[in-house]
């Protein structure tokens, strides 16, 4: 696990900068249309939740780079988080396809699945492998 | 068939609700203990044909009677003589369970101990020689993981083969001191003379101890009085040899007993270098990230109840309103009283209220997981920091959190909080934590008026209730209750996989209390709402001529300078039977498309006003009469009244104004 430290410490510094930047741009696209996609939609919780998720990251850069194993907790933490959102906004989609294609409520008249790929969705399914290798390693160190 | 009754009682946090839902399935019955509105939970279980009665009792620490809990604990045992005990103990926190199964074992009952958790206790490297454990005791120990279900079948074994006298409980005295000893065999020797039933040796050290409702209980006897005080001589007797209460030094016998007991049957194996429950807790107990997680945590809580559930709810609105349509097209030209009760009165009215049933459902699903996973527990303990520079006491944090689902069991959890100042402070602020019952309203208000942003409406009113709760307990806190603060201890539990049958348990019995209310209190209010706005016959049907119009134009004047018209006023009248009426109302006023009449009527900010309202205007009467009960008092009750009617009066218009100025 030891040797791993340095690496889970570059991915927190990119994962932190990433989810900062996601979140900034959220918050910024609910006022105004500053990166006008709809993977980054005006969301001021949401973009509130991925700064959140970015400061976790980066707490943890310090302590992974000195070799420092309790620098796992914020990266394992950041894991979890984007994993759980990850989650949450894929049952959010398919509730709205279920809306839209089942019910077909008024309110879902022209919906995609476009509308609802959000980024951190993406993101939290291309980062879930590194959860379950995190689990492994750490349940193999535990024991 | 043979009958027989298990308590099972343990310290909080090791698994009790798991190993109990795993013993009873969904075989449970919920009702009160006598004279008290704590929470009674029963199973039972059929195995190897006996019929086994399992008793839930509240989480202890100990046989004392230092909160509400203890003392149900206690009384069960004592007075209701179950036929065994399960002792429920944490094998990751041997030491300090044991206490309690020592008070167990001094009084006298049959125990049979589950030693639960043993995963967890393997991942930090301890090793219980469970054979050797039930030696030193004398009673049966069962290794059971609660979660996975594991060795519950063998605990039930053993409770049959202890029926069929194949199961030895052997006597368990501890060796105190020699002026304890002596004292306690006296005192034992005159109770056994007054009344042999009773576990004569454990009562003669509870009066030593000083212990109030024992005394009280003696008292009742003949010469009962005597006894009191020679045991009070007795224990002066023993401070002054000792220089210490005798409770000290009976503690200290035991927790000597208890240090050699665990050296005998704990190996420590090497502990591993990382423990994960603590690397997440290092994160989300973190001083800055903690509260930021908490609000995540809180939102996607929000988004689950409200954007996930929403098929679910539309598909119950589809359902009501065909039915409605259909009952109107049918019996109208027949029987139009009749079509008007069911289609306008329950159809639409109470109908309008049960499609939020997948919300309120999906909401006790996320804290039951929350609260499975051990999240809960470090939400409280992020909590705490904040509710200490407010003067709450840490353990206020919890009846908050509980006051989410519902106020009553809220206010009740309170009487864990040992101080008299501090209780009284958390259940008056209670009612500004948003119930189940508001969240209909608020998910309704907020899809009419804020689309997308309709979850950070609603989160906001949550966000909005701790604040003022905070607020308004500094408030009490610097005007009434000005005594110290006392210091809160609290205990973390492992993080575990949340078990789905526990959660699924945990959902319906919650949800079936608002399912139970909705089919008889509410279904009441809705044929009262619908008589009152079907007469008088000749006038239209909820109409301006209507009684419910009649009703609703007296206090129309109140409302106006918050933009509330007689129809908002009559939602609010009613709102204090049960909040969720509020949406009944609405329906049988304003009809099925009562949302579109809603939009034209209020501006964003008069609803988001409206919204605040709800949230901090008078408790339900199930709430007020709790209040009345809890705190003993009328003036209290008032009060709550009073200070609400007001803070929701001046933060609706305060919202109400600045949105006239905006909008």
């Amino acid at each position: 696990m030891k040797k791993h430290l340095r690496y889970l410490g570059f991915i927190s510094a990119i994962l932190s900068i990433t989810y900062i930047l996601i979140g900034v741009i959220e918050i910024a696209n609910t006022y105004v249309s500053f990166i006008p996609l709809l993977i980054l939609p005006g969301d001021p919780m949401g973009g509130f939740v991925s700064i959140t998720i970015g400061l976790i990251f980066a707490h943890g850069i310090k302590e992974l780079y000195r070799g420092d194993y309790r620098g796992l907790s914020f990266i394992l933490v950041g894991l979890i988080m984007t994993t759980v959102f990850a989650g949450l906004y894929t049952l959010i989609l398919i509730a709205d396809a279920i809306e839209c294609y089942v019910l077909t409520s008024e309110e879902f008249i022209g919906w995609t699945i476009l509308n609802d790929l959000r980024i951190e969705l993406m993101l939290g399914w291309i980062l879930f492998p590194l959860l379950l290798w995190l689990k492994v390693q750490l349940s193999s160190n535990a024991e | 068939m043979r009958k027989v009754r298990v308590a099972v009682i343990g310290n909080p946090n090791v698994g009790k609700s798991t190993l109990f839902n795993a013993l009873t399935g969904a075989k449970q019955y919920i009702g009160n203990w006598p004279g008290v509105t704590v929470e009674k939970k029963e199973g039972e279980r059929i195995w190897r044909g006996i019929k086994i009665r399992f008793v839930d009792l509240p989480g202890s620490y100990g046989l004392g009677a230092a909160s509400i809990d203890e003392k149900i604990a206690r009384d069960y045992i004592l007075l209701e003589k179950p036929d065994y005990v399960i002792d429920i103990i944490d094998a990751s926190n041997l030491e300090r369970n044991l206490y309690l199964t020592l008070d167990l074992l001094e009084m006298g009952v049959k125990v049979i101990i589950s030693l639960n958790m043993i995963d967890i206790a393997a991942s930090k490297g301890i090793r219980i020689n469970h054979e050797k454990l039930s030696e030193l005791l004398g009673v049966p120990v069962v290794p059971t993981i609660a979660i996975r279900e594991k060795g519950i079948d063998k605990l039930c074994d053993v409770v049959v083969n202890a029926v069929n006298g194949d199961v030895i409980f052997k006597p368990f005295k501890i060796k105190y001191p020699k002026e304890v000893e002596e004292a306690i065999q006296e005192l034992s020797s005159i109770i056994a003379d007054i009344d042999s039933k009773l576990p004569s040796r454990w009562i003669a050290l509870k009066l030593l101890t000083g212990d109030e409702d024992i005394k009280r209980k003696i008292s009742e006897y003949k010469d009962g009085a005597l006894i009191i005080a020679r045991a009070e001589e007795l224990a002066e007797k023993i401070r002054s040899i000792y220089g210490e209460d005798v409770e000290i030094v009976i503690a200290e016998a035991r927790y000597q007993l208890i240090g050699k007991i665990v050296e005998k049957v704990i190996s420590v194996g090497a502990k591993p270098e990382i423990d994960v429950s603590d690397l997440i807790d290092r994160v989300v107990t973190h001083r800055i990230l903690g509260l930021p997680i908490f609000i995540s945590i809180l939102w996607a809580m929000f988004l689950f109840t409200f954007n996930v559930a929403q098929p679910l709810v539309d598909l119950i609105d589809i359902a009501f309103s065909q039915a409605a349509e259909y009952v109107h097209a049918t019996l109208d030209s027949s029987n139009p009283m009749l079509a008007s009760l069911i289609a306008d009165g329950i159809l639409t009215g109470f109908g309008s209220i049960l499609v939020f049933v997948p919300n309120i459902f999906f909401l006790f699903l996320a804290m039951a997981f929350l609260e499975d996973v051990g999240y809960m527990a470090r939400a409280a303990f992020n909590m705490d920091r904040v509710m200490k520079k407010m003067g709450l006491h840490g353990k206020s944090v919890i009846p908050l959190i509980l006051g989410m689902g519902c106020n009553v069991p809220a206010i009740m959890s309170t009487r864990t909080i040992e101080s008299e100042e501090d209780r009284l402070v958390t259940i008056l602020i209670n009612p500004l934590i948003p119930c189940s019952a508001r969240l209909p309203i608020f998910i309704m208000l907020a899809a009419i008026f804020f689309g997308r942003y309709a979850s950070v409406a609603v989160l906001s009113m949550y966000l909005l209730g701790f604040l003022l709760a905070i607020m308004i307990a500094l408030m009490l806190r610097k005007l009434f209750f000005r005594g110290k603060v006392f210091p809160f201890v609290m205990e973390l539990p492992p993080y575990r996989m949340p078990s789905w049958k526990t959660i699924s348990i945990h959902v319906w019995n919650r949800g079936s209390k608002f399912l139970k209310k909705a089919g008889w209190i509410i279904f009441s209010v809705s044929i009262v709402l619908w008589f009152l706005a079907y007469m008088p016959p000749e006038a239209e049907f909820g109409g301006s001529e209507s009684w419910l119009a009649q009703l609703g134009k007296l206090f129309e004047p109140v409302f106006l300078p918050l933009g509330y018209n007689w129809q908002i006023a009559v939602a609010l009248i009613f709102g204090f039977l049960a909040k969720e009426i509020m949406i009944d109302a609405f329906a049988i006023l304003m009809g099925d498309n009562y949302e579109t009449v809603l939009a034209g009527m209020l501006t964003p900010f008069q609803a988001y006003a409206l919204m605040a309202f709800v949230l901090v205007y008078v408790p339900c009467m199930a709430t007020l009469a709790v209040i009345k009960t809890e705190t003993g008092s009328w003036k209290w009750t008032i009060f709550t009244v009073t200070y609400e009617l007001i803070l929701a009066y001046v933060l609706a218009f305060f919202i109400t104004f600045i949105g006239s100025l905006i909008w």
